[in-house]
């Protein structure tokens, strides 16, 4: 890698379970922005349905005494991740700004990663994406559609990552805190979840990472995720 | 369902073999709905720009709307055959059906966008060839991932995979 | 993005229409419909709109774009580019969504360009309720409609019912005034989400008409009743706001929420404590929660609460309340302190489930924040803007149907919203004439005569207020993208309508709304610009004075009985198709319910031990059954449900309703008794008791996405 490219991001983000409500309104937002192919019943009940993120729930206690723990798991953009060593054609690598890209024209469909992904946040492409006319006018130009035999995950939003940097270089300033904001982060109601630059201690992923309450998804597996969860206050 | 998909992958693997004769093959037949002489336009002193303007600023070149053409072409050669198939169009209210020369396949997965490129300073010519010498605009130079790599390492460009595949 | 960029955005997007228009002035550039030929590959431009998935009227921002379609011009195909919509999301600048939106709304754009939208008017074919239909041109159709109507008219103009959405928006003003200049009755709603009994009683306490704004975000202590805000009730956006400023948005401050609900909402999931409430006994709750209070001095504001109403509630039996309500007394004793010592309490109570008695629990929730002195007050209860007062009512709708000659139809579907037993579909089938103004064929628009199908609400303007918003709020669409078919606006529809009966009518538009409004120096363009017309909330009611003066409370009237129909059901609003409205759009149906987590499909949850009992396990097929009907579900044994309470959402079970949602699934509402709430004559729909019996394990099944109800430690991951 070239060493003038290096920027100083390391994109990370942190979700508050004591605001998330579980509204899935990310979930949508996904869908919207990434071209997510569309499932049918058929295909979902052969556990083909392809979400980015979802909102696992957990039900902690017993009747009466029983509440809820929503919690949206998306691609946890891990440091050490596991899906990136098993991939024999390494289409799945660490950017230079931390993402955990995955390169559909490299992939050729072993789906060894989705096997060694603990959080099961890759999904394969059974088939190509069909999206009965006219729905296909809603595409996102500036993202990719998957064909059939290749992975797809979370990717941060790297098309509006991009986009920031390059309009922040186009006007000679650097990005700020918060003008980065993939889908699902812009259109949480209860502002659950923040996005940012691990890098900067000042950014307010960073304050909350560091925060008392932050924990990260099965952290003792060492795969080193950027997604820090608050965890409730009570 | 395994044999399924690899037969569909199959066919994936083909059609992009299959791409880069296609694209050749567009150039040699070219068959554009107006036999467009980019040479004498640009003999009259137009910049590329002039038609395509989004080269510069956006991510699409873009082509000239029908109306554009008619800036000039209302008063300008009406007479010859080609103008008389611009001036139809423009009556009909319908834009003229122009075959993309360049472009990159879906399969390909590349966010193209002019303007960076343009900005710095890679003349139209490296990617389209020189147009003084085309009529019909035609595919003479091959984009590979290859010559776009070349270029951005030479000019210490991104060469990370996510700066043009996303 | 905020506010300061939003600006940036829609002023760059305007200069750019203005240079390409070549210099017209700056009022040629409004509306903002986005020329075709003005939209470059690759660039984007956002422009305000709001969304009309539900009631709660946001505020929203679409990302228009390039698009290619084939169309057929004299039987040649073209490829055409046209402004297509890529992305709705909420504008930063409206109070009421502030820049965030839900999961319906994202799934908006899937009903603009839903493969199954009607794309001509067209005339019946069928027998009613078959849903065929053949083309017919605009003139001819309207002309028929036409003269039926006026024939109608001049015989009895009171047999002219029109069903509309429950918004208040410039769509309602200018049906309302259509039918004032008939002589025909208001018109009604007919959905489970229209809210009417929570409207009624805030006439009834306080005088106010509209939904009161719970000021949650500065609240310290919330209790919630029967209203699932989080979940979709009234505004979900504004609540989940509120929500999030409520427990994090106040550094050293953490708001704590009891949720009482008789199911485990979204609300109840994301509570520091859910009360698992006996269906129906929302007043009972309330009304112990108010006894204690005064028993042990912490109603603050006691002097305040008329006497008669203080009367009955230290005459109610304690010990009868609590039992009935279902919660342990230690509990609920320890929740009515929490809440009276509280600095800031609120008690916010709704109707998702409507009962019977619905009104009483509302009713008294009002008397209850009275106690505690937050009326008017920030963090408290306040009044709503009056202007939200405009919006048709479902009450009596079933009366209202039986009474009329001619129906006309604009997206509310009768035919889903009320139950099979209360033979609406023999209702509709006599009719003289219906006629459907809506977007889609749905149950209802099956049975219609003739469809004279509007534009999207993203493809013609309109202005609409939304029910729960700080100060003044009213938001304004222009249109976004040209029509992708031969559809025409209602109030055009209307106005040719009117023009042929000779009657007087204009339609209303956005800026007949706005302009008495604005300030001077405001301007329509400036409105229309930034989406909506914004006033700071200023108190527009000093802490009112109740009305009311007594306070009544009644045990739920169940239907069917309980040796032969053992289980309570109730039907609910769900998360991803309201009232059932949503079921058309992929998207929804392949959102993964928030509690059994099954897309294309929503299950009957049944508590543990029923479960048990009948030998049922998630993923069999049930039928459950009413004195009035039954369906078949397949079965998700939901570990926080209440023992003896079966729920299912609303909004699978459409028999005509494009091809996502045709067939599929089943409509729990079909199979209710026609019970109706004591007050305003809407459904309660959570007032049947039904009996479950297992079918066993069939073809089709459960599906879904993360089947695990509970951690299994480190790899149990989905």
């Amino acid at each position: 890698m070239n060493q003038s490219n290096q920027t100083q991001h390391r994109w990370g983000m942190a979700i508050d379970s004591d605001r998330c409500t579980g509204c899935q309104a990310c979930v949508a937002a996904c869908h919207a922005e990434n071209n997510l192919p569309l499932s049918d019943a058929e295909s979902a009940a052969r556990g083909r349905a392809v979400h980015w993120i979802r909102v696992d729930r957990y039900y902690e206690g017993e009747f009466p005494d029983i509440r809820v723990k929503y919690m949206p798991v998306l691609c946890q953009h891990c440091d050490e991740a596991p899906c990136e060593p098993v991939c024999p054609v390494y289409a799945t690598y660490k950017n230079p700004e931390g993402l955990n890209v995955q390169v559909y024209n490299r992939c050729v469909g072993t789906r060894y990663c989705a096997n060694n992904c603990p959080y099961s946040v890759r999904f394969f492409n059974w088939f190509d994406p069909v999206w009965p006319s006219p729905l296909d006018l809603q595409h996102n130009p500036d993202v990719s559609i998957r064909m059939a035999g290749v992975m797809e995950k979370c990717t941060f939003c790297i098309q509006r990552i991009n986009r920031a940097e390059r309009e922040a270089k186009e006007e000679k300033r650097p990005l700020a805190d918060g003008e980065v904001q993939p889908a699902c982060v812009q259109s949480c109601p209860a502002e659950a979840m923040v996005f940012g630059d691990l890098n900067d201690p000042e950014s307010k992923v960073s304050r909350l990472a560091e925060s008392g309450r932050s924990t990260r998804l099965l952290e003792e597996l060492g795969t080193q995720p950027k997604v820090f969860y608050l965890q409730r206050a009570t | 369902m395994l044999f399924d998909w690899r037969k569909r992958r199959l066919i994936r693997f083909s059609s992009k073999g299959v791409w880069l004769i296609v694209l050749c093959a567009i150039g040699a037949m070219a068959d554009q709905p107006i036999a467009f002489p980019h040479n004498s336009h640009v003999k009259l002193g137009l910049d590329c720009l002039d038609c395509h303007i989004g080269a510069d600023t956006r991510a699409a070149a873009g082509l000239p709307s029908v109306r554009k053409c008619m800036l000039c072409h209302a008063k300008l050669a009406k007479e010859k055959p080609e103008v008389q198939k611009v001036i139809a169009y423009a009556n009909k209210g319908i834009e003229i059906p122009w075959v993309r020369v360049y472009d990159f396949p879906s399969e390909a997965h590349v966010k193209f966008r002019h303007a960076p490129h343009y900005q710095a300073g890679i003349s139209c010519s490296t990617c389209h060839g020189d147009l003084t010498k085309e009529t019909v605009a035609e595919h003479t130079v091959t984009h590979t991932m290859g010559s776009c790599l070349t270029c951005h390492r030479q000019k210490h460009a991104s060469e990370d995979c996510a700066a043009c595949h996303f | 993005m905020d506010r300061r960029d939003f600006f940036k955005i829609v002023s760059t997007a305007s200069a750019g229409v203005a240079t390409s228009a070549c210099g017209k002035k700056s009022d040629a550039l409004i509306p903002l419909l986005v020329p075709d030929h003005e939209i470059v590959p690759g660039e984007e431009q956002w422009h305000p709109s709001v969304c009309s998935e539900c009631g709660g009227g946001c505020g929203v921002i679409a990302r228009v774009m390039e698009g290619q379609r084939t169309i057929e011009r004299s039987g040649e195909k073209f490829r055409e580019r046209i402004a297509c919509v890529k992305k709705i999301e909420g504008n930063p600048l409206d109070p009421v969504s502030g820049g965030r939106l839900c999961a319906r709304g994202h799934a908006a754009l899937q009903s603009l360009y839903n493969p199954d939208r009607v794309r001509e008017p067209m005339r019946r074919t069928a027998p009613r309720g078959k849903a065929g239909f053949t083309p017919e041109p605009w003139d001819s159709a309207v002309a028929a409609v036409a003269e039926k109507l006026a024939r109608a008219r001049s015989s009895d103009p009171a047999k002219i019912l029109f069903l509309t959405r429950p918004q208040a928006s410039t769509r309602t003003l200018t049906i309302q005034r259509f039918l004032e200049s008939l002589g025909a009755p208001p018109a009604l709603s007919c959905s489970v989400a229209g809210l009417a009994v929570e409207r009624k009683a805030a006439d009834l306490v306080f005088g106010w008409r509209g939904l009161p704004r719970y000021d949650l975000g500065q609240a310290r202590y919330a209790l919630g009743v029967g209203a699932d805000f989080l979940g979709g009730w009234a505004s979900p956006v504004y609540y989940a706001r509120q929500f999030g400023q409520f427990r994090q948005g106040r550094p050293g401050i953490r708001g704590k929420l009891i949720q009482a609900e008789s199911r485990m909402s979204l609300t109840a999931g994301s509570a520091d404590e859910w009360l698992p409430l006996r269906p129906g006994s929302e007043p009972h709750l309330l009304i112990a929660i108010a006894r204690l209070l005064l028993d042990e001095k912490l109603a603050r504001n006691a002097q305040q609460l008329p006497a008669g109403v203080a009367e009955s509630i230290l005459a109610a039996n304690l010990a009868d309340l609590i039992r009935i309500s279902g919660i342990e007394e230690r509990r609920l004793r320890r929740v009515a302190r929490e809440l009276g010592e509280s600095e800031s309490p609120i008690v916010i109570a709704g109707a998702s489930i409507v009962h019977t008695n619905s009104l009483q629990s509302l009713v008294a929730a009002h008397y209850l924040n009275l106690l505690l002195g937050n009326v008017g007050r920030s963090g408290g209860v306040l009044a709503p803007q009056q202007a939200a007062a405009i919006d048709p009512v479902n009450a009596n709708v079933l009366e209202a149907l039986k009474r009329a000659q001619i129906l006309l139809l604009d997206s509310e579907n009768p035919v889903y919203s009320l139950p099979s037993a209360s033979g609406v579909m023999e209702v509709l089938g006599g009719l003289e004439m219906i006629v459907s103004f809506g977007v889609f064929v749905d149950d209802s628009v099956a049975y219609a005569d003739t469809i004279l199908p509007d534009h999207h609400t993203l493809e013609f303007g309109t202005a609409v207020v939304p029910p729960v918003a700080p100060g003044i709020a009213i938001n304004v669409a222009t249109p976004l993208v040209q029509p992708l078919y031969n559809t025409r606006p209602i109030g055009q529809t209307l106005g040719d309508i009117a023009r042929k009966m000779n009657v007087p009518f204009e339609p209303i538009g956005a800026r007949d709304l706005i302009e008495p409004q604005l300030a001077p120096g405001e301007t329509w363009d400036d409105v229309a610009r930034q989406g909506g017309l914004w006033r700071d909330g200023e108190a527009t009611e000093p802490a009112s004075k109740p009305l009311g003066e007594k306070l009544e409370w009644s045990d739920p009237v169940f239907a069917g009985a309980p040796e032969q129909f053992p289980l309570q059901f109730q039907p609910y609003p769900s998360l991803q198709f309201g009232d059932g409205r949503g079921a058309n759009l992929p998207w929804m149906q392949e959102l993964p319910d928030p509690a059994s987590s099954s897309m294309w499909g929503l299950p009957v949850e049944i508590d543990p031990q029923t479960a048990a009992r009948l030998n049922v396990n998630t993923g069999d097929w049930v039928r459950v059954e009413s004195a009035q009907g039954s369906l078949e579900a397949l079965a998700y044994v939901h570990p926080a449900a209440l023992p003896g309470v079966a729920s299912m959402g609303i909004g699978e079970g459409h028999a005509h309703y494009g091809r996502f949602a045709s067939g599929r699934g089943a409509n729990p509402l079909s199979i209710l008794a026609p019970v109706w709430e004591n007050s305003t004559n809407t459904l309660a729909f959570g007032a049947t008791r039904v009996r479950i019996t297992r079918l066993g394990r069939r073809p089709g099944e459960l599906i879904q996405f993360s089947p695990r109800d509970r951690e299994q430690g480190p790899w149990g991951y989905r």
